[in-house]
């Protein structure tokens, strides 16, 4: 389903290259929910970021459902990214002005869904990642750290996308509150068949993890 | 200003497959709808105290006693009078003067202001690429 093939991704410090990202191969099946486990620098997240075509890749293949990414021009990586990918971000990048249930609607508002049809989603998927009704309307702010992580989840789960890239999704958390969290993207990977990477410096969300890798100076060993 | 506090926002947006026409038209609506309400406070604002306002400032500003020669002249809503004493002209008596055309070239020149001064920082930092706005939170 997911087939990387030699990504590369260089960045230039005044006369150096950086190879952030170096020569990374794998293949990782439907359903999975796969750790890629690596020290601060070690070039998880620009994984990451390649993988959900955030950033451009200096060469390589990246391959999702049939559908090469990294040959595809701006508009249709835009769609790629509304569609077939799910964020969920360490530090929850929820829209700080609007609601929880507000926040879960804009993906499918991109798509274009009428309001009652994704208001009708949007509160469904948070009572499914177990956020109370009573919390559907508050701001962010208004949220614990572990709430707004399930909105987050929420979010990235709106548009049923492919494949769920989380980057660092504990890291923000206390222990039970990311054990919650991590066995809560785990069932969602299997109820909803998502993919689900998550870069990670924590060794328990890799020992729940189907598939672990491990990332050094961009290189990528699996476990 | 706003614009670049919200750079993160727009990250996010991105992200999650939001494209730039769209987020530029978003940040255009928002200033847009926020110039209108400002002109509305401020022109109800101006009706209710340009008159008291100016009242305070013309007697402050008179010498008691005087008998003035007045000019008129003003438009819609209000009038505006002149003393002249002893060869020297004095403001006296003014009231506030709401012109349609000046609410109208008002509003024109706030809209212009607001439409440009949201859209080109809007565009400018739509067109970097989602991971950059992310990591430079």
């Amino acid at each position: 389903m997911l087939k990387v093939e030699n990504l590369k991704k260089q960045f230039k410090s005044g006369d150096t290259i950086i190879n952030a990202v170096d020569g990374v191969s794998l293949e990782i099946e439907e359903g999975s929910f796969v750790s890629i486990i690596g020290k601060s620098g070690s070039g998880k997240s620009t994984l990451l970021a390649l993988l959900g075509a955030l950033d451009k890749a200096t060469s390589g293949k990246i391959e999702i459902g049939g559908k090469e990414i990294t040959k595809m021009p701006d508009r249709k990586l835009i769609s790629y990214r509304r569609e077939e990918i799910g964020f969920v971000f360490q530090n929850y990048n929820l829209i700080p002005n609007i609601s929880a249930l507000e926040n879960v609607m804009i993906p499918m508002e991109l798509t274009g869904m009428p309001k009652a049809k994704r208001k009708e989603r949007a509160r469904d998927l948070l009572l499914e990642v177990d956020l109370d009704e009573n919390k559907h309307l508050r701001k962010p702010s208004r949220l614990s750290g572990g709430e707004q992580q399930r909105v987050a989840i929420a979010r990235a789960l709106a548009n049923k996308p492919k494949l769920i890239l989380a980057d660092e999704p504990t890291g923000n958390l206390d222990t039970e509150t990311g054990k919650m969290i991590d066995d809560l993207l785990k069932k969602l990977a299997k109820i909803e068949k998502t993919t689900i990477i998550a870069v990670t410096h924590d060794q328990d969300v890799a020992k729940r993890s189907d598939i672990v890798f491990h990332i050094k100076d961009g290189k990528l060993v699996k476990e | 200003m706003i614009v670049r506090e919200r750079r993160k926002e727009i990250g996010v947006l991105k992200a999650i497959g939001s494209s730039n026409i769209k987020i530029v038209t978003q940040f255009i609506s928002e200033s847009v709808s926020l110039t209108f309400l400002g002109t509305l406070v401020g022109l109800v604002a101006g009706a209710l105290l340009a008159s008291p306002i100016m009242n305070v400032l013309v007697s402050s500003s008179l010498t008691s006693g005087q008998q003035p020669e007045r000019i008129m002249g003003g438009g819609i809503g209000g009038r505006m009078g002149m003393v002249i004493m002893n060869g020297q002209s004095t403001i006296r008596n003014l009231n506030a003067v709401v012109s349609y055309n000046i609410i109208l070239y008002g509003l024109a020149a706030a809209l212009v202001i607001a439409i440009i001064g949201s859209a080109i920082p809007a565009w400018l930092i739509s067109k970097v690429r989602p991971s950059e706005v992310l990591r430079g939170e």
